[in-house]
């Protein structure tokens, strides 16, 4: 027990996010930088749901950071800073969406290969069903499609909720609005994704 | 639980309320569970863009364009937001509401303490010989005659106004008659 003990490596210090957050309001570089690796790739991938659009979403994804630090001062710590982040990339990929308009063309992220091993893909592949037939592009094609035919609303809590996984009353604080409203607009936002999907969901 | 409230309920995690509830209705109902499961096949069919990963090095990229960004930003800070950046704590509004009130009644009591009562003799002041209002001199009673070096002796005379409707204040007020 003892020997683990001394080989076993001190676990790396982690630096505490209060302590973050005060460093960085003094324009603390490390800790703005510790602030952008700590979180970039969720807003990322939020941003990028949301506009289906890698380029976008990294242009977007920097524009939150330096809106944020700018406005870091007014952070009173009412929420966590995670919540607070993900309020300002909401509202600026809505903004932004609203100034785009709609846009046909896909600009896609690669597909990770482990989606083969996803229990859920190689169920759908095993099944009697078009994902037997189509191609892993085609069928990302069609989902970001699907997503894209959403309001900006729907999208972003379908994006929220059955991709990034939050529960609703973590959502329901990001968006400054009730449970039920977010489970109203998951419920009419799915059953519009049902139909422009029929042919791979049930 | 109505089969109507079932729809809404869609993706409820086990920790809400509400999970024991709509699974005893979906034991009992067989439509809703058919509809359950169909909803829970989309919510697994989307997640699968989960899979989607940025191109490599976005984090360098993301680092670099920031710092150039911040770089090019004026820095707009008032002695203020440094002071209050710097302070240990980070105090809500209501907080710094509290904090204020706290520092006005400290200040107010520091007022008070220093402050002595209205009834206590202040420091000794020897009464004036002589106050001037207007035209008007104004003497103790006990004062001694009025001279005044280089002028010549005032007169003092009974005046042509009526004292008994005018208000002097404290000590005999005597109308002077000016040498003119």
């Amino acid at each position: 027990m003892n020997e683990q003990n001394e080989t076993t490596p001190p676990p790396a210090e982690v630096p505490d996010e209060g302590e973050l957050l005060q460093r960085a309001r003094r324009r603390d570089r490390a800790a703005g930088d510790e602030l952008v690796r700590r979180y970039h790739g969720r807003i990322y991938n939020l941003l990028y749901h949301m506009t289906a659009s890698r380029e976008d979403a990294e242009d977007l994804t920097q524009d939150v950071f330096v809106k944020a630090f700018a406005a870091l001062h007014r952070f009173r710590g009412g929420s966590s800073f995670y919540t607070w982040l993900y309020r300002i990339a909401i509202n600026h990929g809505i903004n932004f969406l609203k100034k785009r308009g709609r846009r046909e063309t896909l600009s896609l992220d690669n597909l990770d290969q482990a989606i083969e091993r996803d229990p859920f893909y190689v169920e759908l592949r095993a099944r009697e069903s078009p994902v037997r037939e189509a191609s892993l592009a085609e069928l990302q094609n069609k989902l970001n499609v699907a997503l894209q035919q959403l309001s900006d609303k729907h999208r972003t809590v379908v994006v929220l909720h059955d991709i990034q996984g939050l529960p609703h009353p973590e959502i329901a604080s990001m968006l400054k609005t009730s449970e039920g409203t977010v489970r109203s607009r998951l419920f009419y936002a799915r059953r519009q994704l049902q139909q422009a999907l029929k042919e791979f969901a049930p | 639980m109505k089969c109507s409230d079932i729809s809404k309920m869609y993706g409820l995690p086990e920790t809400d309320p509400h999970h024991a509830e709509v699974q005893a209705h979906l034991r009992g109902c067989f439509i809703c569970r058919a509809r359950w499961d169909d909803q829970d096949a989309l919510r697994r069919l989307i997640a699968l863009k989960r899979y989607e990963q940025p191109a490599p090095g976005l984090e360098a990229r993301c680092l670099a364009a920031i710092h150039l960004r911040l770089a090019a930003q004026p820095e707009n800070t008032g002695w203020w937001r440094t002071t209050l950046s710097a302070w240990p704590v980070a105090f809500q509004p209501a907080q710094l509401v509290w904090a204020a009130a706290a520092a006005v009644l400290l200040l107010l009591g520091g007022v008070y303490v220093l402050t002595p009562p209205s009834g206590s003799p202040g420091p000794a002041r020897p009464a004036p010989a002589l106050a001037l209002e207007g035209h008007i001199l104004i003497q103790p009673p006990d004062a001694p005659p009025l001279t005044l070096p280089g002028v010549p002796p005032m007169v003092v005379a009974a005046s042509n106004r009526e004292p008994a409707r005018m208000d002097y204040g404290p000590g005999a007020a005597v109308p002077v008659n000016y040498p003119y």
